[in-house]
């Protein structure tokens, strides 16, 4: 009985996740042609704020005014200032993660390809209002895992281009990198190549780096999106939600709620970064 | 007397065999003496691109106008052979990796006119990869693809024009929409199927891109045996843009999972990619170790292929040490122990090219015509035209360069073919009395010399060197007899 009673306690903070609010809006500025712009409004309906701007100078006010999570952006949209004047505007403003939404053309794709950014949803092709609600929902996230990148820029500028690559794919989808074999295959090496390489680069062992980027992701799915633990364990390859709250308490001494409750995204981000580097500064 | 002792300040001679003629004394002292001759573009206060001649030593790495590696057989080399394993024209410096997923996709779309059969290929292979990528993802997102976006894509893929790229795309759709919500399919059979396509049709970056995908996407046991394959193939792709260091890391991967699942022959292939690599970069003695080992363990019917690869490449390194009677000895066994005839036609244009150095050029001649009638590879057929039409020009055939150039202008060249189709018409404008529109041509050569880095090309603009057919030994005699009857059968 009082095994039983234990028990119960130890999963308590995990299982209250679920009294969290739904998934909360997204603020998205919008740049695109009304073409597009229609199917951005379906896509948004009734979940996040759409804020519409028809000018580069509206863009460059709205994203000034830093609430932004999210800019969509048709480099061929208003007045087709294409990449050449899109990309030092968007530069500007590295806090926002920017989505390109544009329609199958050599021009647009020219500027797609000059823009570098990692998100584009092509007009009539892969813009269904499920896989881009997706796409925007996980927009805030691309701008965790860059902070926590950031902080290890210094060690990440000497490990090899594939393995850098690697390490923001980790980070950015960590649910499709779910085993060390997985993330080695990703970077292009051996595993003991890998291993080398990274303790060479001072950073932790693979299945360390693959628990901090499972970690990051459940912070962010806990702490932006409410969702519970049981609908995030399965998603990030966790056998059961008890699994990832320990794993979580491992890491950062907390567990998931107690985690995005108190520890805002700027200590996080920093507690994170302490832990990929094996020899912290 | 005096006129022989002005001749004697005026003229020089290098103490090669040939014993080349220099008016400055610095330059014979070099020449054939560890140094080679080499060029660069550089541009005046106008802008006009000028060349610069300059010695380097010999057998070191070269840094071209782009930064590229300057391609190994193109040096003093009569004829081109970029095609080949030892003759890609590298583009600019190694490119950092970029966040975007096929972004070869969008700049090769960027980069090409709506609407045109190239864009419908490359945006219907754009849209098939996007696909394949949402299918990856569908066990994470609890979302496979709908009925909606097989459509799409099923409407892309019909605007491609019927062949080989249309029937790969095709199945590799069908594919997805058959297994689209199994946990295993045999997606990255077809993408491979798919990539060869690409890489056939001499979209190097493209099929890069896919094989890349291929690799991303591995993560089941049957995954990981196709994966050395793979990075061998993706390999000789980033080899074709230039990008050795890509190529070396590829290469270097393969060879570490084929020892891991103890693919033999996968891991001699790849160490034949890296010696390949190693004489692009100019380490020929390093070339040369690995190959003669690789040639000497490849034993067995099974590793014929293996053989023949190592072979080939240990030819290429002949060409480059200007050794073309070993080369052509060398190419020929590779040519015959080949069996696919992908490789057959690449090793053939090989044998040309050294066959051409030596002076046979009725023997490359053949040999080119026979790549270009009947290679199903495009940018080997066009080498073989390109070539055919510089042969055209030495032999003073006009009505055959004529033929040949207005078949060129016809194709899409890219880039490197562009660079070369120019010099060639500008010589055979020179050649034939035309001096205005060779003057055109070698300007537009050097543009796209400049553009595209190639220095070759721009010492190419040298008029066009010309020698009479020179006698066989009997060894090359055997197999200039095998080509003129192989171009007897199939032309």
């Amino acid at each position: 009985m009082r095994l039983h009673l234990g028990r119960r306690l130890r999963v308590l903070p995990a299982l209250a996740d679920h009294v969290l609010p739904s998934t909360r809006s997204i603020d998205v500025i919008a740049f695109l042609p009304d073409r597009l712009l229609q199917t951005l409004r379906v896509v948004a309906a009734g979940r996040h704020e759409v804020t519409t701007v028809a000018t580069m100078s509206e863009l460059d006010a709205a994203l000034r005014q830093g609430r932004a999570d999210c800019a969509v952006v048709d480099p061929q949209g208003p007045g087709r200032p294409g990449a050449e004047r899109l990309g030092p505007l968007l530069a500007r403003y590295p806090g926002v993660h920017v989505v390109v939404y544009t329609t199958l053309t050599a021009d647009s794709m020219h500027d797609v390809a000059a823009l570098g950014v990692r998100d584009v949803v092509l007009f009539n092709c892969d813009d269904r209002p499920t896989y881009f609600r997706d796409l925007l929902e996980t927009a805030p996230a691309a701008s965790l895992t860059d902070d926590v990148l950031a902080r290890v820029e210094g060690a990440l500028t000497t490990v090899r281009p594939e393995l850098r690559r690697a390490l923001a794919e980790l980070f950015r989808a960590p649910e499709t990198i779910r085993s060390v074999d997985a993330f080695r295959r990703v970077a292009g090496m051996s595993r003991m190549t890998l291993g080398r390489a990274l303790t060479k680069a001072g950073l932790t062992s693979p299945s360390g780096l693959l628990r901090s980027a499972r970690v990051v992701r459940v912070y962010f799915l806990v702490r932006r999106g409410g969702l519970r633990l049981k609908i995030i364990a399965p998603r990030l390859g966790y056998s059961s939600p008890r699994k990832l709250a320990d794993e979580c308490k491992a890491l950062t001494g907390l567990t998931p709620m107690l985690l995005s409750r108190t520890v805002d995204p700027d200590e996080f981000s920093a507690l994170i970064a302490r832990k990929l580097l094996r020899h912290p500064l | 007397m005096l006129d022989l002792g002005r001749m004697e300040q005026r003229v020089f001679y290098c103490q090669g065999p040939e014993a080349h003629v220099w008016s400055d004394p610095d330059d014979a002292g070099k020449c054939c003496n560890g140094y080679e001759r080499a060029v660069e573009i550089q541009r005046d206060a106008q802008g006009n691109a000028q060349l610069a001649y300059y010695w380097r030593p010999l057998h070191s790495p070269v840094v071209g106008i782009a930064g590229g590696v300057t391609p190994l057989a193109s040096r003093s080399m009569p004829m081109e052979s970029p095609g080949c394993a030892f003759g890609d024209e590298p583009r600019s410096g190694e490119e950092g990796l970029s966040p975007l997923r096929h972004i070869a996709y969008f700049e090769a779309l960027g980069a090409s006119e709506t609407g045109t059969p190239e864009w419908e290929a490359t945006s219907a292979g754009l849209v098939v990869l996007r696909l394949v990528d949402r299918w990856v993802w569908r066990h994470v997102r609890e979302r496979a693809p709908t009925f909606r976006e097989f459509v799409t894509v099923r409407r892309a893929i019909a605007r491609v024009g019927p062949g080989a790229m249309r029937a790969a795309l095709g199945e590799l759709a069908s594919a997805v929409a058959v297994f689209s919500s199994a946990r295993a399919a045999p997606v990255n059979d077809c993408l491979m199927a798919y990539a060869q396509v690409l890489q056939d049709g001499a979209q190097w970056s493209l099929a890069a891109d896919v094989y890349d995908t291929v690799l991303m996407n591995a993560r089941s046991a049957s995954d990981a045996r196709a994966l050395p394959v793979c990075a061998v193939r993706a390999g000789l792709c980033l080899r074709m843009m230039g990008k050795l260091r890509d190529a070396d890391r590829v290469y270097r991967f393969g060879l570490d999972v084929a020892s891991e699942i103890g693919d033999r022959h996968s891991a001699m292939l790849a160490r034949v990619g890296l010696a390949a690599v190693a004489a692009q970069r100019g380490e020929l003695p390093e070339a040369e170790s690995v190959l003669d080992q690789v040639i000497v363990d490849a034993v067995g019917p099974e590793l014929k292929a293996v053989r023949a690869a190592a072979l080939h490449d240990r030819g290429g390194v002949a060409i480059v040490r200007q050794e073309y009677e070993r080369a052509v000895l060398l190419l020929y066994e590779a040519f015959t122990l080949y069996q696919d005839v992908a490789n057959r036609d690449r090793a053939l244009n090989d044998l040309a090219t050294a066959l051409g150095s030596l002076g046979l050029r009725g023997a490359a001649h053949d040999a080119y015509f026979v790549i270009h009638s009947t290679s199903h590879q495009r940018d080997l057929r066009w080498w073989a035209g390109l070539n055919l039409m510089r042969l055209a020009v030495l032999e003073h055939n006009e009505s055959d360069f004529e033929q040949y150039r207005l078949r060129l202008r016809r194709e899409s060249l890219t880039g490197t073919h562009a660079a070369h189709y120019a010099l060639f018409v500008g010589e055979g404008h020179a050649r034939f009395g035309r001096p205005d529109r060779a003057r055109r041509a070698f300007s537009r050569a050097a543009e796209l010399a400049l553009e595209f880095g190639l220095p070759s090309v721009a010492a190419g603009a040298i008029a066009a060197r010309g020698s009479s057919e020179v006698a066989a030994t009997p060894a090359v005699a055997r197999v200039v007899t095998a080509i003129r009857a192989l171009a007897g059968v199939e032309s």
